[in-house]
């Protein structure tokens, strides 16, 4: 566990939104891949992570999740982000702005 | 609170829900190994690659439920549903099992069941609690058992104490039998009833169904010709006609205004009370002789010291306005809750019921819980693998407790079925004859018996104690299971047969507890059945016939005696006698044996019964005479009076020389001649000492007004004289006359016995049951002993060593069981049993005959469930066990 990189509590969620957001409707192997390419390194989370955090995407409303076929004719679900989605979006990645902006200073200045 | 419904229905619609999650999986599956294949991998490559990549698909889900339900209430289904897989595979674990915990929680549930119908109910009346009775302790001189409690007060005392204000209401009933000859449409029918004072119906609250209750002004002599009728005599007698408020009916002859009808179930003072009179004071009575029982319901916001205090007061002021400066003792007054006086006599026995069962059902538990240790040795392979993908200790725990709440749930269900049995079966027991008038002592088994039954209360207790049984007996198991973690535990099973014995000898000895009680209780009762009544029941009827009020003495004995002729001449009959009373049976008259007419200042200290019997009466019951001769038909009206005085009495210390032939003061103003002396009669029940007493002819007895007689029927077969065929022939010698069946005299006397014999069946049912739970324990725990050491035993007997050795081997291990468990067992008892003295006839709590006896018992049923593991491992072919390895 210790050489992973743990997501922050709620980060996932983030990421997730503004995947979709950016991208429009994906599955979930979809959202694997992207964000494999945004991490750069290999994948820091076990891909399975994902459902969890779809799930309650979809719980909350801010998500919605429909079958439909891929290009290569295969089943999967896709999900796209709601308005209530788009608004969380919003408010979080503010939130997060500010924590990461706070967080970053402390640790300059404790340095 | 979308989501907490959404979770909500999620953990219960799983299955739907698993299957769109398994879909999804498989898709992001799909698409990896596509991808994997995009790049070059052979098809199995990239599906090894894509699970990888997508980690456990198992792992997955569970992730995916988490977030998706509770969690804790998603394991708690899913154990649930392992558990009853599991259960119902198990068949033969699961049946010993919930049978062994319905015995233990239907026994439990059973006494819960009266105990919650004797102790707790209220009685129906409103606050209930406020009503209470007067007692008086009399100042005891002397040691000894101190005397009942009188709850008589005079009308002197209940004038003075109208006047209380810390009472809203006193007033007082008759109490004593009470009966009168309704001229029905059907002929006469005699009805039990009482007289009650004008607040008595109006402190218990209950509204009548029709008309009213008493007015003040009925209580006066020459008004009181109202009555109140029961639900039942207005139904059974009147056809429950609705305009029976304001009918004249004629009672003993006399006409009676009904003004009211009581509702269905109002039972004061007893179930048999079928009509209620005013009690107006006695004509011509003095008022300080004139009593009945006392009632009072305390005013509002008093408390009940305080009410206490103020009757105190005016008691004694009434007492010392009228006695004697002399009588200088001070009696105790106090105020007795009318529950209380109900159930106080028995509420030790019940305790002591309680904790019977709840020693059965620890044996229960303790039981299945070492069953759920021999199977959990099975299930280790399972444990260690869930052990292995990283099931957590507290979750184990948890699988384990459902799985035994789940299998006590299922107890309980069966459990409550057979309380149902067993509250019937306690109905039956316990059953008494329903004329409270014709027997004394420890005649009432339980009261309000027949209000037990298993209700809601009930039924809630049953689910609640099977739950706390489930916890109780799984958390051993549980805990040992959990600990299974690494392969060196499940090794050594050594610890596991450690606390295996420790179960079965905590079995063993609370079972010989058990047991011990049982044996006490049944070798009590053995010893009361024995005692000689100083009567023979056998083959004795009694009927009772009343005449009406107005026939004088000498035509109510002229018609006694041609019923008895023609009685007699019944086949089958063989004697034929009467008396007012039964032989046993409350006292009617008081008396005292004197020189002088006059009655004496104080009254004796022991009381004398005087009975008037007719002249075949005591030998038709089988009293023998002892000394000097019984009555003749020389003792007749008009000729020399004469009495008999029973064994006690003579030797009572009151006569110089033989009482035979010496004259005394008894009934009347004319002294009466003693001729002889009977056998004791135990009048009150066999385990009270016979009372002195003295007998009277019926033809010299001086009072008139005996217009309601017993006759008792000697007869050589057990059905009898047909009722209608007694009625028939009454009716013709009194047109008026009413008859009833009574019992049978074994009946009355079993009667006397039924609290007893109660006790000693339900304690060595559940006793039974102990054993029987206990050696099946050991007989288990032996065999899965044996069975564990099969393989050692071949290996001994490879060696050389002879099967009685083997035999002794495993005896021994029981043996060392056995004895601790019989030891710790009789060393309990001792500390217990005293609790058991008030239920207990002849014996001490700590008999030797009983504990060395009960003690040889258990050890050789004990034996004997020891022997046969011992012998199937003496049969241990060595060959076959090595093999087996």
């Amino acid at each position: 566990m210790s050489d992973r990189v743990e997501l922050l509590q709620g980060t996932l969620d983030l990421i997730v939104l503004r995947a979709l957001s950016t991208m429009g409707p994906q599955h979930a192997y979809g959202l694997a891949a992207r964000l494999e390419q945004v991490a750069e390194h290999p994948l820091m989370l076990n891909q399975g992570t994902l459902y969890p955090a779809l799930v309650r995407l979809e719980q909350k409303g801010w998500i919605k999740g429909a079958w439909q076929r891929t290009e290569s004719n295969r089943e999967a679900k896709y999900y796209s982000i709601t308005k209530a989605g788009a608004r969380a979006l919003e408010k979080q990645a503010e939130r997060w702005r500010r924590l990461a902006g706070l967080v970053d200073k402390l640790l300059l200045n404790e340095s | 609170m979308r989501r907490l419904l959404l979770r909500l229905r999620n953990t219960f619609g799983r299955d739907r829900q698993d299957d769109e999650v398994t879909r999804e999986i498989t898709a992001h599956l799909a698409l990896l190994e596509d991808e994997y294949r995009r790049r070059g991998m052979t098809a199995d490559e990239a599906r090894l690659a894509a699970r990888r990549a997508l980690g456990s698909v198992a792992h997955a889900k569970d992730l995916h439920r988490d977030a998706r339900t509770f969690t804790a209430l998603d394991d708690l289904v899913r154990d649930l549903r392992y558990a009853t897989r599991l259960l119902r595979r198990d068949s033969g674990f699961t049946a010993v099992a919930v049978l062994t915990l319905a015995l233990g929680i239907g026994a439990t549930t059973a006494i819960f069941s009266v105990v919650n119908a004797v102790l707790m109910r209220p009685l129906p009346y409103d606050q209930s609690d406020r009503l209470v009775r007067i007692a008086e302790h009399p100042t005891t001189s002397g040691s000894g058992v101190p005397p009942a409690p009188r709850i008589v007060i005079n009308r002197l005392e209940l004038a003075a104490l109208r006047s209380a204000r810390t009472l809203s209401h006193v007033g007082i009933y008759g109490g004593r039998p009470f009966s009168m000859t309704l001229a029905g449409p059907d002929g006469p029918n005699r009805l039990a009833g009482e007289r009650v004072s004008t607040e008595v119906l109006s402190m218990l609250r209950v509204r009548p169904l029709l008309g009213r209750i008493f007015e003040p002004h009925e209580e006066q002599s020459g008004s009181d010709a109202v009555v109140i009728l029961s639900y039942r005599t207005w139904q059974e007698d009147f056809a429950g006609r609705s305009d029976i408020v304001g009918q004249t009916v004629s009672f003993d002859g006399r006409g009676y205004s009904i003004v009211g009808v009581m509702p269905r179930g109002f039972e004061f003072p007893h179930a048999q009370a079928e009509f209620w009179m005013p009690f107006p004071p006695a004509p011509g009575g003095r008022p300080d002789q004139d009593a009945g029982v006392s009632i009072a319901r305390l005013a509002d916001n008093v408390a009940p010291d305080a009410a206490a205090a103020e009757v105190a007061t005016i008691l004694t002021r009434v007492r010392a306005a009228r006695a004697n400066a002399q009588t200088a003792a001070r009696p105790r007054y106090e105020l007795i809750q009318l529950r209380e006086e109900l159930v106080g006599p028995i509420r030790s026995a019940l305790f002591v019921l309680a904790a019977a069962v709840g020693l059965v059902l620890l044996i229960a538990c303790t039981n299945v819980a070492s069953l759920l240790l021999a199977r959990s040795s099975v299930r280790e392979k399972e444990i260690a693998v869930r052990v292995a993908i990283g099931a957590g200790r507290g979750r184990l725990i948890r699988q384990a407790l459902t799985e035994s709440v789940a299998l006590s749930l299922a107890g309980g269900i069966a459990g409550s079925v057979l309380a149902i049995g067993l509250v019937q079966l306690l109905q039956i027991l316990g059953a008494v004859l329903p004329r409270r008038d014709l027997y004394t002592g420890t005649g009432l088994s339980i009261p309000r018996l027949e209000e037990v039954g298993v209700d809601a209360t009930v039924l809630v207790f049953a689910i609640g104690i099977s739950v706390v049984t489930g916890i109780l007996f799984g958390v051993v198991p549980a805990l040992r299971q959990s600990r299974a973690d690494s392969a060196q535990t499940l090794r050594a099973g050594a610890g596991t047969a450690r606390v295996h014995s420790v179960l079965v000898v905590s079995e063993l000895a609370m079972a010989m507890m058990l047991l011990v009680g049982a044996g006490l209780l049944v070798h009590s009762f053995v010893r009361l059945a024995n005692v000689d009544p100083g009567y023979n029941a056998d083959g004795v009827v009694w009927y009772q016939a009343f005449l009406p009020r107005e026939r004088s003495g000498v035509q109510v004995t002229a018609f006694a005696e041609d019923l008895a002729t023609r009685l007699r001449s019944f086949p089958g009959v063989q004697a034929v006698g009467y008396a007012p009373q039964i032989l046993t049976g409350n006292l009617l008259r008081e008396t005292s044996l004197r020189t002088t007419p006059a009655p004496p200042e104080r009254p004796p200290s022991a009381r004398t019964d005087a009975r008037v019997v007719s002249r075949d009466f005591l030998s038709v019951m089988g009293v023998r005479v002892v000394e000097g001769r019984g009555f003749s038909d020389g003792d007749g009206a008009g000729q020399p009076r004469v009495m008999l005085i029973n064994r006690t009495l003579a030797r009572s210390g009151q006569f110089t020389g033989n009482p035979i032939g010496q004259r005394f003061y008894a009934l009347g103003d004319q002294p009466w001649e003693i001729v002889g002396i009977v056998d004791d009669v135990h009048q009150f029940g066999l385990d009270r000492e016979p009372g002195q007493q003295i007998f009277i002819d019926f033809r010299q007895s001086p009072g008139a007004g005996l217009n309601g007689l017993f006759f008792a029927l000697r007869t050589d077969r057990r059905p009898g004289v047909p009722a209608a065929d007694v009625r028939r022939i009454a009716r013709q010698l009194d047109p008026l006359a009413a008859v009833s069946p009574v019992a049978t005299m074994e009946q009355l006397l079993s009667n006397t016995m039924s609290r007893r014999r109660l006790y000693a069946v339900l304690l060595g049912v559940f006793a039974a049951v102990a054993v029987a739970l206990a050696v099946i324990g050991l007989y288990g725990t032996m065999s899965y002993a044996v069975a564990q050491r099969t393989r050692e035993i071949g290996v001994r007997m490879a060696l050389g060593a002879p099967r009685r050795a083997v035999m002794a081997l495993v005896l021994r291990q029981s043996a060392i069981i056995a004895t601790a468990g019989i030891a710790l067992g009789l060393a309990g008892a001792v500390g217990v049993t005293r609790y058991l003295s008030g239920m207990l006839f002849g014996l001490t709590p700590l008999d030797p005959a009983t504990f060395v006896a009960v003690a040889a018992l258990f050890a050789a049923v004990v034996a004997l469930a020891s022997y046969v593991p011992a012998r199937r491992a003496a049969l241990v072919e060595p060959l076959t066990a090595l093999r087996n390895e």
